[in-house]
């Protein structure tokens, strides 16, 4: 993320739809800046009452008075320490609650928008959104608003009730201020430039040291140690240097408050001192200053760092809000869809992923319900797209799809996927158990899911494991083979029992032994229903009922095999190669 | 740490000056009311306002040095560790890397360094200013009322424990925190990267419901952690209220008495409360010390692992003849990958290395370059072990490429110089020639400065394989090892590729591993792996002749390339 969006201008009408946010947690609100409110009196009234001590009740030797006053004393006290308490955990809840808000529909707008859009928007970004995003805005909620207008309410009172006091001492010491805010923005502006430098180079670092982790082979057979070694003292002695930096700016900043605190109270006292002699001011009242002056410095030191907080928030706001107006543009229809019978109806189809690069040309086709269809052509020929626009990740640009006779676009989405499995060539595991990516958190008997992974031939091996479906699939399903992936995922789809299949065969080669299951698989997946195969295995494509044969995003062939053998075309030569292989390797297996 | 005693003692000893003139304020305050009080017939206003800004000022001065010393400190001893921790990782053996997870190791380089330094400086720091700060007061205190300090060694205790036991709290509920926020990070991750079957399934709901429980939990933590800490800084604040209160009780009985000064009590006042910070610091700063100890222990797990790679003496270029005796091999606590396999490869010849997914083919050959080392049996290059050699010049003799190919985050031409830093211009371009990756540079803004990587480009596949081939070119080594390093790169190039090597492989000994038998065709000797044996040994038309498995393998190939890329003649 580039710093310098990090960093933004107050944006008034971004404020306002902020604080709109507010609005359910409305009566919260108010009860959290009632308690706000109620806590900066008990607080700033706390040295008043010292003054009373002094200046009557000890002055005046009345100690029946003094037990008094200690008693407001403390009642101030604990009437603070309740009103900060529940204010705190108030605003912090309010927050909360606003975070789990935007993170609910952010999500639910994330994973509804089209594929193009994913197409178009790195994961890490969209992460990004959901998490950095969302927590700087909450500080918003937390640290910032709020503690702005708490941090102005105790300098007002305070400022205040100094002037109340004495105007001539309350001047004095706010002629430190000036001085206290330049150095309080001086010393953040720094900082920030200068951990900002620190960050960069943080990275560099664990990068550095993460890449030499991994690729700790790749440094040894190439006798990089001792230069590896040599770099990484280079940006590590960098880092530190930058780090000593900072130090020397910390170093010099809060040792330089102390001072200007003590030029304060030498200034309080100073005036305060001679007034006390001409008679004009109360003990009470120099000792209440000295007390309001070490409270005053910390709001002010404070405000700096929360203007920054509301420029990151600001800026956290504007992308999250960029995700939340933009609306899916692929919707669906109103059409249920209970059963479907599972007859595909391509009209002049014509689609592309980006302009003037078309992908298909005008496609027409039509599958019967309960037959299969092998897609067969080159990478790039379009084959994949096909099944994408059937579960409507995209919208042709010209032409349409039928469903059963009625456009894809009126059936209602959620129905209509449902009714439909796809098999990736990339199988997709989720983290879970072999369980959880099966049934999809869908609601199946036992039974359903064992016949699903006997059918794929998994269950001998799921039966095997010592938590059988409930073994855990590690990080993106490392922990399993590619062929084990495979049948995961042809036992999730018939699982569903979808009523119509698309099968995007994987090219990837596996050992022989998973190779069989996986053919054996596939077999059990297509009977019995509509499917559309992705074909890469000449067996897939010799069993199909219509072979369809895609070139260039066109549809050149089609028929069954009989039909295309006879055409001679692209079809026909696959097949002689076949036969010429068939013969060459005839080891009694005739898939190859 | 040993190394900077002079600066701690430096830093030790600014600490205590500073302490020592910070503790006179209040009592010059205190000492200047009380003045006020009879007319000021001791000193002038002017003169005690000297002295406080005078205290302030020198005081100022030396907490900035202590500062210097003590936090920096910190940061070189960071860097120090930093630097052994990299130091012993490069000495450590493959097995260990095997065993550890990367994200582990660098939690130990991030976390736990982090909390050893913060330990060392602003640990030390603090408790040094603590202590020091708190026994000046309490002695300042002690010697102005003995009655009115015991309301202070009361309550340092209790706040000291509170504080304690509270930063653990927040420390342990933080932990769980950013643990619940790592997993709502992950479900997004994955809900992005897995979004095709979610959609494709109608599972957005169900997603949706699982991630909502995931925020409801994180709700819960940090909903514990704000009611944690909204109770302590108030909690806080009315215990020295508290203190405060006690304090102008006793104080207003003495000084109606006449037992006690009016500036007397202002200078204990603000005893107290300079003392509020050391008072929770102590807290605090035993929980830092704690986490240091704990990250110096998991770092001292690496520092002194003993598992490092180990050499030998032996020395000198030769042929590059390379003989397997009886080699037999298992990953820990795993199945024998390779059984008694036995190869004698002359110097300059070219073997092909054939087998399926898990047959042993890359374990065969990290063995021959030591990336590995065998159970039994041994790797001899040119009749000397393997073992016996000295590491640097067995790599000096060998390059591999391996088959995932992994590049550094560096510019184009420092990761294909990256094992010959100062090779020719000439030198270079030839090896890139070779692997037919200058043609991609020109098309590249930056050409061969072009930076790779999280913040620079992403190559294909293909072009991260053409690179590392490269790499492995411009060592010229005696001995080239080709992992299956050619399988994102297509059959036009590919072919191309292999062209150019085999005429600079001239010589050199070369193993080459493929999927792709197509690459293999010219190969002197190629051997088939199934199970950890070789099954299969000859040339192409040996093996073709013999009809086993390699022939097999070679006419599915054929046709399934036919399937897939052909299409590229027709275009």
């Amino acid at each position: 993320m580039p710093d310098r969006r990090d960093v933004k201008g107050l944006d008034w009408s971004l404020l306002k739809r902020l604080t709109g946010m507010l609005r359910p947690y409305g009566w919260m609100a108010a009860g959290a800046f009632s308690l706000i409110i109620c806590a900066a009196l008990f607080e700033t009234a706390i040295p008043l009452v010292t003054r009373h001590a002094i200046d009557v009740d000890i002055a005046g030797g009345d100690l029946e008075g003094l037990r008094g006053t200690i008693l407001v004393f403390l009642l101030l006290v604990a009437g603070g320490f309740v009103t900060r308490y529940f204010q705190q955990v108030l605003t912090g809840f309010i927050g909360q609650r606003i975070v789990v808000d935007l993170r609910r529909s952010l999500y639910r707008r994330v994973t509804s928008m089209q594929m193009g859009w994913f197409d178009r928007t790195p994961v890490g970004q969209i992460m990004t959104r959901l998490t950095n995003d969302v927590e700087n805005l909450n500080q918003l909620f937390t640290g910032g608003l709020i503690l702005i207008f708490q941090d102005i309410l105790s300098l007002v009172l305070i400022v205040g009730v100094l002037f109340w006091m004495d105007w001539r001492l309350a001047l004095m010491l706010l002629a430190v201020v000036p001085v206290i805010m330049l150095a309080t923005f001086q010393f953040k502006k720094l900082v920030r430039a200068a951990f900002r430098r620190v960050r960069a180079l943080v990275a560099d670092v664990n990068t550095f040291l993460q890449e030499n982790i991994t690729g700790m082979a790749v440094v040894r057979l190439f006798r990089r140690e001792a230069r590896n070694r040599e770099i990484f003292e280079q940006i590590n002695t960098r880092l530190m240097d930058e780090h000593l930096r900072t130090i020397f700016y910390f170093a010099v900043f809060f040792p330089l408050m102390e001072v200007l605190g003590s030029v304060a109270t030498a200034g309080v006292l100073w005036v305060g001192g001679g007034r006390v002699l001409d008679g004009v001011l109360t003990f009470g009242t120099l000792v209440a200053f000295l007390n309001y002056a070490e409270r005053f410095f910390r709001p002010i030191r404070d405000l700096a760092e929360k203007y920054n907080i509301l420029q990151n928030a600001m800026a956290a706001a504007e992308r999250v809000f960029e995700i939340l107006d933009r609306h899916p543009t692929i919707t669906g229809g109103e059409q249920l869809l209970p059963k479907l019978k599972g007859e595909i109806v391509f009209e002049h189809v014509h689609f592309s992923y980006e302009k003037g690069i078309p992908v298909l040309k005008d496609i027409s086709f039509r599958v019967s319900a309960g037959s299969s269809t092998a897609l067969v052509g080159y990478t790039g020929s379009g084959k994949s797209t096909i099944a994408s626009l059937l579960l409507r990740f995209y919208e042709p640009q010209q032409g349409r799809i039928l469903l059963d006779g009625v456009d894809l676009r009126d059936y209602r989405l959620d129905e209509l996927r449902r009714r439909m499995a796809i098999v990736l060539q990339d199988v997709f595991l989720f983290q879970g158990t072999l369980w959880d990516n099966i049934c999809l958190g869908e609601d199946y008997p036992e039974e359903r899911v064992r016949e699903a992974a006997r059918r794929t031939g998994l269950l001998d091996w799921v039966d095997g494991k010592a938590e059988g479906f409930h073994t855990e699939v590690s990080e993106r399903g490392q922990s399993l083979s590619g062929g084990q992936r495979q049948l995961v995922s042809f036992a999730r789809a018939l699982a569903h029992n979808p009523d119509l299949l698309l099968l995007d065969e994987a090219t990837s080669s596996v050992d022989t032994r998973s190779e069989g299951l996986i053919q054996e698989a596939i077999a059990e997946l297509l009977k019995g229903r509509t499917s559309v195969v992705i074909a890469h295995r000449l067996s897939t494509i010799q069993q199909a009922d219509q072979i369809l044969v895609l070139h260039h995003g066109e549809l050149v062939e089609s028929g069954t095999h009989r039909e295309l053998m006879d055409h001679e075309g692209i079809y026909h030569r696959l097949w002689m190669l076949q036969s010429r292989n068939g013969a060459a390797a005839s080891n009694g297996k005739p898939e190859a | 740490m040993g190394r900077y005693r002079g600066r701690i003692l430096r830093g030790a000893l600014l600490v205590l000056v500073t302490n020592s003139l910070f503790i006179f304020g209040p009592r010059v305050l205190g000492l200047a009311i009380d003045d006020l009080g009879q007319g000021l017939q001791n000193h002038s206003l002017g003169w005690y306002i000297g002295v406080l800004l005078g205290l302030a000022v020198v005081s100022g001065v030396t907490r900035f040095g202590m500062r210097q010393q003590l936090i920096g400190t910190s940061r070189l001893v960071e860097r120090d560790l930093r630097e052994l921790f990299f130091e012993r990782l490069l000495a450590l053996s493959p097995r260990f890397f095997a065993r550890q997870r990367t994200g582990d190791i660098m939690s130990r380089a991030t976390q736990d360094i982090e909390n050893v330094r913060l330990a060392s400086g602003p640990g030390m720091m603090y408790s040094m200013d603590t202590l020091m700060l708190g026994g000046f007061g309490l002695a300042m205190m002690l010697s102005m009322s003995f009655r009115l300090s015991l309301v202070v060694l009361v309550m340092l205790p209790v706040v000291s424990v509170i504080v304690y036991r509270i930063s653990k709290r927040i420390h342990r509920l933080t932990l769980l925190s950013q643990k619940q926020y790592g997993r709502i990070s992950s479900h997004v991750q994955e809900s992005a990267a897995g979004i095709r079957v979610i959609q494709a399934y109608a599972r957005e709901e169900y997603m949706a419901g699982r991630f909502d429980g995931e925020l409801e939990k994180y709700l819960q933590i940090q909903m514990s952690l704000i009611r944690t800490d909204a109770a302590f800084r108030p909690l806080m604040g009315a215990l020295f209220a508290l203190s405060q209160a006690i304090l102008l009780w006793l104080a207003g009985t003495d000084i109606v008495a006449g037992k006690l000064q009016l500036g007397e009590y202002v200078a204990f006042s603000t005893y107290m409360s300079m003392l509020a910070w050391p008072t929770i610091a102590i807290g605090w700063v035993t929980n830092l010390l704690q986490r240091g100890d704990a990250g110096m222990r998991r770092l001292d797990e690496i520092i002194r692992e003993p598992d490092v790679l180990g050499e030998g003496r032996a020395v000198g270029r030769q042929g590059g003849a390379i003989t397997l005796q009886d080699l037999s091999f298992a990953y820990e606590d795993g199945p024998e990958v390779l059984s008694h396999i036995d190869l004698e490869l002359p110097a300059g010849s070219v073997l092909g290395v054939v087998g399926e997914t898990g047959s042993g083919k890359s374990t065969l050959l990290k063995l021959i370059c030591r990336e590995l080392e065998p159970q039994s049996g041994r790797v001899l290059l040119d009749g000397k072990p393997l073992a016996e050699l000295k590491l640097d010049e067995l790599r000096a003799e060998m390059a591999v490429v391996p088959q995932d190919a992994f590049l550094f985050s560096e510019t184009l031409r420092n990761n294909v110089r990256f094992g010959k830093e100062h090779a020719s211009e000439e030198d270079f371009l030839r090896s890139s020639e070779i692997s037919r990756i200058s043609s991609d540079i020109e098309q590249l803004a930056d050409g061969w400065e072009s930076a790779i990587g999280e913040r620079g480009i992403t190559l294909s596949g293909g072009q991260k394989q053409r690179s590392t081939i490269a790499r492995a070119v411009l060592m010229q080594p005696r001995v080239l090892i080709l992992d299956d390093c050619l399988s994102a790169v297509d059959n036009h190039t590919e072919e191309e590729i292999i062209g150019e090597l085999r005429q600079y492989m001239d010589g050199r000994t070369t193993l080459i591993a493929s999927h792709r038998l197509s690459a293999l065709r010219g190969a002197d000797r190629i051997i088939v792996l199934q199970e950890g044996r070789i099954t299969e040994s000859g040339t192409h038309e040996q093996l073709l002749e013999h009809k086993g498995l390699y022939a097999d393998l070679y006419r599915r190939q054929e046709l399934e390339e036919e399937l897939s890329h052909g299409g590229d003649e027709h275009a």
